[in-house]
């Protein structure tokens, strides 16, 4: 005997497979439920991360571990600014306990971080600023830096020098400046673990940086500025410069603790 | 009779009372001498450890207090590793160099032992570039630049020194002190540890810490091992510009509110107040001291004074004259307080370099200043408690102490 509810079931089964593709996610599902929702079988993170790269945009990373109050109000801070900036910028979100996100998580070795966390990367792969748990629309706004300062940082996070040449056909002792900066790198033992970012001083989107460096944008002559990991100055030299002179303070950095701070007692460090 | 042989004979007269006042002294000596030494060597490890890590601050769980700066991971409770990465991302000035650490305990030959996991910089340190480009316009921190092309290898000894390790393998352990000395430990050797296998690459030198009872590791192995989710007992930042330590504190508790911040100088403070408790007391022995002793001494020389009146008596009708008497008296009051000083500073320095570092933990060695200062005191003060019977038995008549025999 056939059963008459056959057909009826046949009917919901089919509405109930449409109705699953047809939620699948869209191009606006791209925070951290959505990639809860549909995650590809490689990481959508690394892949964001390429693309982002690629179109010369910065990328807002959304890392997150549980759906909590926390995350969810800091999501949706996040989600508003992207739409303001979606022009600029790419973002996702990241769920760091999805095995297909290991590899984004480790590359920013984040699991052990505090969640929720956003991340700027600039288009040259520089982590431009972290936000860790609380952050708003005009903090996550201080991620978006000018070029040389994306140059400078993506070094510095590289573990390298910078010697960054403050200089333009305006500045004097320019040819010296530079020269030293690239004998200095032509050294074999600072080749590797130096990088030379110039910065022309009268580019109007330079100017946060040289006020951060303290540097005249105005400076009649050429300014090398040496900058250490994570980002610390180490020197400032205006003017001519000379190679043995950047390395005497790299050495003298390397050595020493301070380098031209103000140390406790008994210098830097327990001297015990 | 000579004078040294009348003072040689009247100390062993009445040997009770006399050794009952010796053994007043001495006692009394042997406290004050014992809580000076203790106190002295106590002080110096305070202005030791201020001057060394005085910019030093501690991040701890909020419920714990603490006496012992470099035991202050040892507890209980723990804060989420995650306040290090909060610190390391963070705008605060003079966080370069922070160590975290998780205490577990192990049994290494039937002896107890701290394991303390210890994150190495290289872990964390990137991420300090993830301050942006505000870094640009911090001050220089504490530490020497850490570039790619380094100098030469790290010399991993310096922990105990730096407070700080640059970089540490998964499976790499270094070992303090008395276990290296205990265990017969060497740097190369394999030691199993919460049941793995640890290649041990330094023995650190001795410190007179606790920290040469500890084996550090790994910090994520030690958690894995111990069954511990992503915490530590306590976040130290090794600051060493107290300038920027100053504003510290402040930047650290407004980050994290569920935390406590402690600056070295507040956990001295604790070890400073102990010490001004010792040196009150050893002000309140010396009193005790002075009114005890002296008036013992005083009683003891009065009453001999009288027993001995007719023997006095005698001496003076024999010729000698009223100096002698005196001298006699007080050169006995002054041998008396010259051995109690010297029997009191010999026990006091052992009671203290035994004791004290059990008590305030901190290795104390004999000074031998405090010996004048023994003697010069016990006999002070038994010259001047028998001043007066030996004055009166200078002044007895020698018909009267005929007439009442």
């Amino acid at each position: 005997m056939r059963s008459r509810r056959g057909p009826a079931i046949a009917v919901v089964m089919m509405m109930a497979v449409f109705g699953l593709f047809a939620a699948g996610p869209g191009p606006s599902m791209t925070g951290p439920w959505g990639a809860q929702a549909a995650a590809p079988a490689t990481s959508r993170g690394l892949t964001a991360l390429d693309a982002a790269a690629r179109s010369g945009k910065y990328l807002f990373v959304f890392f997150w571990k549980a759906d909590d109050e926390q995350t969810r109000t800091m999501y949706g801070v996040f989600q508003s600014a992207m739409a303001k900036w979606a022009d600029s910028t790419d973002s996702i979100g990241i769920l760091i306990t999805d095995p297909r996100e290991k590899a984004m998580a480790d590359k920013f070795g984040v699991r052990r971080a505090p969640m929720p966390l956003v991340v700027a990367i600039a288009p040259n792969g520089a982590i431009t600023k972290g936000f860790p748990v609380q952050f708003d629309e005009n903090q996550l706004q201080t991620a978006f830096v000018s070029p040389c300062a994306a140059k400078c940082l993506k070094a510095l996070q590289d573990r390298k020098l910078v010697l960054l040449c403050v200089q333009n056909q305006r500045t004097e002792f320019t040819q010296a400046a530079i020269g030293a900066a690239q004998s200095f790198k032509a050294d074999r033992r600072y080749a590797q673990a130096t990088e030379i970012v110039t910065l022309n001083p009268d580019h109007p989107a330079e100017i946060r940086l040289l006020d951060e460096l303290q540097v005249n944008p105005r400076t009649p002559e050429a300014v090398t500025v040496l900058l250490a990991p994570p980002g610390q100055p180490v020197a400032k030299f205006a003017g001519a410069v000379t190679k043995d002179e950047i390395v005497a303070k790299v050495a003298s950095a390397q050595s020493g603790c301070c380098p031209g701070g103000k140390c406790g007692p008994g210098g830097c460090g327990p001297s015990k | 009779m000579r004078l040294r042989t009348l003072v040689w004979r009247e100390l062993f007269e009445r040997r009770s009372q006399m050794l009952t006042c010796f053994l007043a002294i001495v006692l009394g000596i042997t406290a004050v001498v014992a809580i000076k030494n203790v106190t002295f060597y106590s002080e110096k490890a305070v202005a030791r450890e201020l001057d060394s890590l005085g910019a030093n601050v501690l991040v701890l769980p909020k419920s714990v207090t603490l006496q012992d700066y470099y035991s202050a991971d040892m507890h209980e409770e723990v804060i989420p590793e995650e306040y290090v990465l909060r610190l390391t991302m963070s705008d605060i000035q003079g966080v370069d160099n922070l160590s975290p650490k998780l205490c577990v305990p192990v049994t290494l030959q039937g002896k107890k032992y701290t394991l303390t996991g210890i994150l190495p910089k290289n872990e964390f340190q990137a991420k300090a570039a993830w301050a942006g480009a505000g870094i640009f316009s911090r001050p220089i921190g504490c530490g020497a630049i850490d570039v790619a092309a380094e100098p030469g290898p790290e010399d991993k000894k310096t922990l105990v020194r730096k407070r700080v390790i640059k970089t540490l393998g998964t499976h790499e352990a270094l070992v303090g002190a008395d276990v290296a000395a205990f265990l017969g430990t060497k740097e190369g050797d394999s030691l199993a540890l919460l049941g793995e296998p640890f290649s041990v690459i330094a023995v650190l030198p001795e410190t007179g810490t606790v920290d040469d009872s500890r084996i550090f590791a790994h910090l994520h192995t030690v958690q894995r091992l111990a069954g511990k989710n992503a915490v530590v007992n306590c976040i130290e930042v090794v600051g060493c510009c107290k300038e920027i330590s100053a504003g510290l504190v402040d930047g650290v508790n407004k980050l994290l509110p569920d935390a406590k911040v402690v600056t070295v100088k507040q956990v001295v403070a604790t070890q400073a107040n102990v010490n001004r408790m010792m040196e009150r007391l050893s002000v309140i022995f010396l009193a005790i001291i002075v009114v005890v002793g002296g008036a013992g001494i005083a009683n003891y020389m009065y009453a001999n004074v009288f027993e001995r009146r007719r023997e006095i008596g005698t001496l003076m009708a024999l010729g000698a004259d009223s100096l002698l008497i005196l001298r006699l008296f007080l050169l006995k009051a002054l041998l008396l307080g010259m051995a109690g000083g010297i029997g009191g500073f010999a026990i006091g320095t052992i009671v203290a370099v035994t004791l004290g570092p059990r008590l305030a933990g901190v290795p104390v060695l004999p000074m031998p200043v405090l010996a004048l200062w023994a003697v010069g005191i016990s006999g002070g003060i038994t010259l001047i408690a028998s001043y007066f019977p030996a004055r009166r038995a200078a002044r007895l008549d020698p018909c009267a102490t005929f007439q009442e025999v």
